[in-house]
């Protein structure tokens, strides 16, 4: 046997749950390697310690307590079981959708707002914000995206922001704070 | 019926009898929640993640078609549970095996001492929550829970080799640690 061979059965030797053979051939390895021999007397110094420890008891109460407290939660609505509320995920939807929403609104308009919109839809516990709601046709004839403009100079900027945020607030309750939008309309990253 | 197998027992759930499941909580409760408590060196976090564990194996058992045994079925639930709260641990101090060993090398040498039962167990508490986690799984499946390796195989999807491998390095950590620890 290969020293690998023989260290990975020490374990099982050193607990007695070796068959005879495997035992022999063990033995035999052992009585000309000292190296596994150093191995042999760490795992023995371990089953020594951990075969000299009792068994921790419970009380029956415990067991009791425990198994009714599985058949009521089993006996739960499913939704009311866990402990992560359909709120965390709800939102983290709800942001996505607005994000995508404001991506596409800034750059190719009307019927992408509606895809969003269903998309949201489609997933449970959601706060579906209407993209639909917006007014593209108004936004694209008063506001001109910054890539799209080659003139920029001639646009005001303040002005625009002003009408994107106005239209922000009357479509959207959100927790995304005003100033964090660019003028273009898109979240900026600061 | 007296006294009805897992797998029948498992068929009565699956028509609706939660009182079967009942039963099968019953057989396995004490020993999933030792496993549980040995993954995670917690009672408090050992209590729900014992709930978890037969929340999920109910949720499951349409799917179990009973070509693996029940108990390595909960096995594999149980250990999944534990490795997911240990990963949900945010920010709790782990402190190394090796590192510890290490340091205790560094230390001086005290002269050894008697100790009880319960920092015995203590002292193995915290070895066996030292180890990496696949180490730590092989080890309590094998030595506490006295599973063939072909058993913890079906539980952890990995090769008998890999597992003996894994054995023996948990049992020398454990070995080496309590060997400083108790000089």
């Amino acid at each position: 046997m290969k020293c690998n061979d023989v260290v990975v059965n020490l374990p099982d030797h050193v607990l007695g749950k070796v068959e005879p053979n495997l035992k022999k051939s063990i033995e035999s390895h052992l009585e000309l390697c000292s190296k596994c021999r150093a191995e042999l007397a760490t795992m023995q110094k371990a089953a020594m310690v951990l075969g000299g420890i009792e068994r921790e008891e419970y009380p029956d109460r415990f067991w009791q307590e425990l198994k009714a407290c599985i058949m009521d939660r089993i006996a739960e609505p499913r939704t009311t079981r866990w402990k992560v509320p359909a709120f965390g995920g709800g939102l983290v939807v709800l942001l996505l959708a607005i994000g995508i929403g404001i991506y596409e609104y800034s750059t190719k308009p009307a019927q992408q707002a509606s895809n969003i919109t269903a998309l949201a839809t489609s997933l449970p516990s959601v706060q579906v914000v209407d993209l639909s709601n917006l007014n593209i046709n108004y936004v694209d004839s008063a506001v001109q995206p910054i890539h799209e403009s080659d003139e920029m100079s001639s646009v005001d900027d303040s002005t625009q922001f002003a009408v994107v945020k106005a239209m922000w607030t009357s479509v959207v309750d959100s927790s995304i704070s005003l100033d964090d939008l660019d003028y273009t309309g898109n979240v900026s990253s600061n | 019926m007296q006294n009805p197998s897992d797998l029948e027992l498992v068929e009565q759930v699956k028509s609706g009898n939660e009182r079967a499941f009942a039963e099968i909580v019953g057989r396995y409760e004490r020993k999933v929640f030792f496993v549980v408590k040995r993954m995670l060196n917690d009672n408090d976090e050992s209590a729900d993640a014992t709930q978890e564990v037969f929340i999920k194996l109910h949720d499951s058992l349409k799917k179990f078609r009973g070509d693996a045994n029940l108990y390595t079925y909960i096995y594999r639930i149980a250990t999944n549970v534990s490795i997911s709260y240990l990963r949900k641990r945010k920010v709790r101090a782990v402190v190394r095996l090796d590192e510890v060993i290490s340091n205790m090398l560094t230390g001086g040498n005290e002269p050894q001492r008697e100790i009880d039962q319960d920092e015995l167990r203590s002292l193995v508490s915290k070895a066996v929550a030292a180890l990496p986690v696949q180490q730590r799984q092989v080890f309590i499946l094998r030595f506490y829970e006295e599973l063939s390796y072909e058993e913890i195989a079906q539980v952890m999807h990995r090769s008998l080799g890999a597992l003996k491998a894994n054995y023996f390095h948990a049992m020398k950590k454990i070995g080496e640690f309590l060997k400083n620890e108790m000089q």
